[in-house]
This record gives C-alpha cells, structure tokens and sequence, in this order.
C-alpha cells in the first residue's frame, strides 16, 4: 500500500487531484481511494488531501500521518508554518510545484526522491487562468511511477469532458515530460 | 456492472437513480448537499423520470416525500446534522404511517459547538423514531443498501422507512471504486412500487395521522413493533436474493476474527475499516483480537450479537457521539444484550467515546482501546462509565 499526503491553498485544486489520482489508479484495475480534509473553506488557506493505493481492498479510511508520497501544490505554504516533512519515512518520494531546482527546495535531506515542477507555468502556457492540478498530476506520475500517465490522461477527459479535457491531458503530459527528478 | 470512481454521497444519488425514485425532496446542508444536487441534475436533464421539490427547510422537506409516499410514489431525500434534528417532528410521522422512505443521514454532529464534521450525534437522535438505521463502512455498501433498503422498505411484511447512516466526509467526500450494476439488474430485484397499505386518493377520501385516543394507540404502536421484529428474518431473504444477483451478501453485523477472541472491538461506519486493519496487524503478532462491525442499529439485533460476545473476556465499544449523561449509545445496547443472554459470567463490557465532530479515528486510537481493554482483563473492575479515549486532556 502507498499512502500520499497532498498540501496546497484552497483554489489550487488539490482535492480534485487527488480524486482524478485515484480515478486513474482504479481505472487501471487497482484500487484507491481519496480522503480530503475539510476545513472552512476559503480561497488560499491551506487544504489537505489524502490518499491510499494498493493491489487489494484498502481497510484503512483515516487521514495519512506517514506518506510515501508527499504532493506539495506551492510550497509557500511552508511559509505559513505548515512541515511538510512531517511524518515522512527514509523512502518518502516528494513532487513540488516550484521554479526551484530539487537541491535548492533544501529539502534533500528529508525525501529519497524529490520532483520538481513549475507547475504554474505550464498551466499558464496551455490553460490560461487554471489551476495547476494537472500538470502536478503529470509530475506525479513520472516521479512516483504508480501510475501510468496514459490512465492519468483518460481520468482528466471523464473530469473534465471536451476540449477542456483535452487541455488539462496536454498539460499533464507537458508536466510529465518537464519534472526535474533528483535521486537520492 | 460497472466500475467506476465515486464516493459516498454520490454512492447514495446513483442508489436512489437505479432505484428508480419518483419524488425527491431536500433542503441542502454540509456535508449531504451533493447527493440532491446530483440527483437534482439528473432530473433537470432528464435522465431520471421524478419529480424534484424544492422546499424551504428539512422540515418540509420530509413532510413533502412523506406527503408523495402517501399517494404512492417511490419518494428520496438526505440530510444531515441540524437538517436531521429539524425534521424530527416528522421522522416519527414517517413511521407511524408505515411509509418506505428512505432517508441517507450523512452522518455531521449537531450543534453546539457548532460543527461540519462527522460524528453519530444526529443519527442517534432519531434511533427510536420507527426508522430501520444502516451504518455503512464504504460507498460501495452505501448504493447497495440504499437499493436493498426500498426492497426491504416496501415489503408488506415491513413497511417502516430507513436510514442510511454514512460518516460525513470520511465516506460522504471519500473518493473510491465502486461497482454500479445496470438498470436491468435492479429493476428485476426491484420492482416499482405499488403502495397499498395507506394511500391517499381523491377518489376515496382519508384522513391519515389522526388523533388517536389512549384506547387504541398502544396497539398501533405494537404494530411498529411487531414490524419491526420481523425486519431480521426479511432482510435475510431480500440480502440472500441480493447476493445472488449481485455477489454481495449484508448481514445484520459482520464478525471477523471473533472464534477465539478475548477481546472483541465493535464498531460502526467508516471507523470499522481502520479497526479492521488494526485488529489483522494484532492478529499477526498472536493478539486474541476480533472485530464486530455493526451494520444495522435499528432494530438492534441484540440475540444474535450476544452469541458473537459472550465467548470473549471483554467487548471493547467505540462509539462516536457522546452519549451525555449516560455511556454511549452503542455501549449500552451491548450491555442491554449480554445482561439478557442468561449468561452466568457475562464478558465486560467497556464504553468508548472516540471521534466526536470529525475527530480522526486513528490507528493509534483504535490500538489505545485495544490495549486498554487487554489491561483490564487480570484487573476486571465493574466500572459505570465511558472512557473518552482520544481526549486531549491539556485542554480541560
């Protein structure tokens, strides 16, 4: 079983990104499932999602306290106090949207493996004013390697149906291909 | 049958969909709002043949499905919460007039402190008002007992409406696979209905919900009763025929690792998954553990249960609400059916209090009531109260 933990600002869409993670997952026969943390909703306050992946059934229903897999939609929000190493173990994988390089998140000693993915930027260049969801869902997929980015793709068309859906795939991809993956 | 992606809330809309409802009423409230906005687009473009209300207040709400049930309609709606506590005026309307309504509560704590978030506060308020109350652990048992629930429902021998209890976010907002039978296969498991108990006709005038005088209300009453007696029997050839056609079997309660138990956990809602997986890690290290999950609460099958129970040394229960003034609600239900299973030595029974207003009930919450009751088994105390488990008592 891997277990993620995804933090963002409310308007990023991490909650969906975490349904359309786990849509994929399912549609590859697997099973998943996603857990958001409400909280009072507001534009930009911090938003947490979680989710859980394995091969069989998944019993477990509470929120991810030691995640394999640390998904970071901006990471100003450790600006806003918010660890997001806390709880991780020796193999956690971590994926940060950021213009950042992997060595200068100052993170490297905390993941096994870091992405890192200007997120916004791409979404700026394919969807205009949108949230980054899903270019981060590409850099996922090519950091974390539990999910293929064609099942990825095939979950933001059922999402977002159209030309919409088309874009959103575009920007996964391009998310895909960009991510600049550090080892350690 | 497909599978697909869904959670709880829309679990219960696609239930009520392949149920085919009629009617549906509903006042929106966090966290039940997108099962009627669901079901309310569904209408709207057509691709469900019922009738939506829009109504002012839960209260209405309930009165409207209860007013359509009363002349015949398969009827829906959902609440939650505050939405719950102010329909009660008519749950036990509902009930009384023997109307198959089913009703999801998606499960949030009443006020005060003011709340979004899960707890059983608002459910457990309305377990003596009539109603037959599920709890369900995923989304795939929430579409499936919401189907299960108008067959039982409607049938002649039952006639009473049900809850289905689902844990507000943790299973309402829980995104996971769900298998959705076709249309064809609910539609030869549940045929329309066609009410024939209590139904309004202009053609044939009838007051319903009378005032009914001290000489003959305690037999009406009795008439819920018996109705309720019979609902364990049916429900088990309605679930037998469930299974056959769909491949999954709800009994009244689901026993796991009990045989040889010396401690037994017994839950409801999402809370039995995580206890699930604890009890399983504890069995692997030898630990006498075993998991009593509880899907039906009303009627409470107290004989059967105490079968399950009263070979273990002690029943650890969680429940998730308060139970002000007294223990929990579940807890004391337990007691109630080990005191009356002519046991000479009756295991102990312990009260927890966990989860309260969307508190996470964790592994290590689930491990702490585990441990606990194993500590007291050299040390039986005969205690009257309730243990609130995951309480951070720095801020008392």
């Amino acid at each position: 079983m891997k277990q993620i933990k995804f933090y963002g600002r409310g308007g990023q869409g991490v909650v969906t990104a975490s349904k359309i993670f786990v849509s994929a997952v399912i549609q590859e026969g697997k099973f998943a499932h996603a857990v958001p943390s409400f909280g009072q909703e507001r534009k930009g306050a911090p938003v947490f999602a979680y989710a859980r992946l394995d091969e069989k059934p998944i019993d477990l229903r509470s929120f991810v306290y030691n995640p394999d897999g640390v998904i970071v939609f901006d990471l100003f929000i450790r600006e806003l106090g918010i660890d997001i190493s806390s709880g991780v173990k020796p193999e956690t994988v971590l994926v940060a949207n950021t213009k950042m390089s992997p060595e200068e998140t100052g993170l490297t000693s905390d993941f096994k493996k870091i992405g890192c993915i200007d997120a916004f930027a791409i979404t700026e260049e394919i969807l205009g004013k949108a949230p980054p969801n899903a270019a981060m869902l590409g850099a996922l997929c090519k950091t974390t390697e539990w999910v293929s980015l064609e099942s990825i793709c095939n979950a933001l068309r059922e999402y977002l149906p159209g030309k919409r859906g088309e874009l959103n795939a575009k920007a996964a991809r391009c998310g895909f291909s960009r991510v600049q993956i550090w080892k350690k | 049958m497909i599978r697909k992606a869904m959670d709880g809330n829309m679990a219960a809309a696609e239930g009520a969909r392949l149920a085919r409802v009629q009617v549906v009423a509903a006042y929106p409230i966090t966290p039940q709002t997108p099962i009627v906005e669901h079901l309310a687009s569904l209408i709207a473009k057509g691709r469900l043949a019922a009738r939506y209300i829009n109504v002012e207040s839960e209260h209405s709400a309930l009165c409207a499905v209860i007013g359509a049930s009363l002349v015949g309609a398969r009827v829906f709606t959902a609440t939650a919460s505050a939405g719950l506590a102010l329909m009660h005026e008519v749950t036990g309307v509902a009930a009384g007039c023997r109307l198959p309504i089913v009703m999801p509560i998606v499960n949030r704590a009443l006020p005060s402190p003011w709340s979004l978030w899960c707890d059983h506060s608002d459910s457990m308020g309305e377990r003596d008002q009539g109603w037959i109350q599920f709890y369900a652990e995923n989304s795939q048992e929430v579409l499936d007992l919401v189907i299960l629930a108008y067959r039982l429902a409607e049938d002649k021998r039952i006639l009473l409406p049900v809850n289905i209890c689902l844990d507000g976010f943790f299973l309402s907002h829980t995104t996971e696979a769900v298998l959705v039978p076709e249309q064809g296969e609910v539609d030869a498991f549940l045929p329309p209905y066609c009410g024939q108990n209590l139904i309004l006709d202009p053609q044939e005038p009838l007051a319903v919900n009378v005032l009914t005088g001290p000489e003959i209300f305690t037999e009406i009453k009795y008439q819920q009763k018996q109705a309720m007696d019979r609902v364990f029997p049916v429900m088990e050839e309605i679930g037998l025929e469930f299974a056959r056609r769909f491949g999954r079997f709800y009994p009244p309660f689901s026993a796991e690792f009990c045989e040889d138990a010396e401690v037994i956990l017994v839950t409801m809602g999402t809370m039995s998954g995580v206890a699930r997986y604890v009890v399983k890690g504890l069995r692997e290290q030898g630990k006498r553990v075993g998991l009593l999950k509880l899907r039906v609460f009303r009627p409470f099958p107290g004989k059967e249960i105490s079968r399950v129970l009263r070979k273990a040394k002690a029943v650890a229960v969680i429940d998730r609400s308060a139970g002000l003034g007294s223990l929990g609600p579940l807890s004391l239900e337990i007691k109630g059916a080990l005191y009356t299973s002519g046991l000479d030595e009756a295991p102990m029974v312990r009260s927890y209090i966990a989860g309260l207003g969307g508190r996470d009930i964790t592994e290590e919450t689930i491990g702490q009531v585990i441990e606990d009751t194993f500590g007291t088994l050299g040390n039986p105390r005969d205690e009257y109260a309730s243990k609130w488990i995951d309480l951070r008592k720095e801020e008392c």
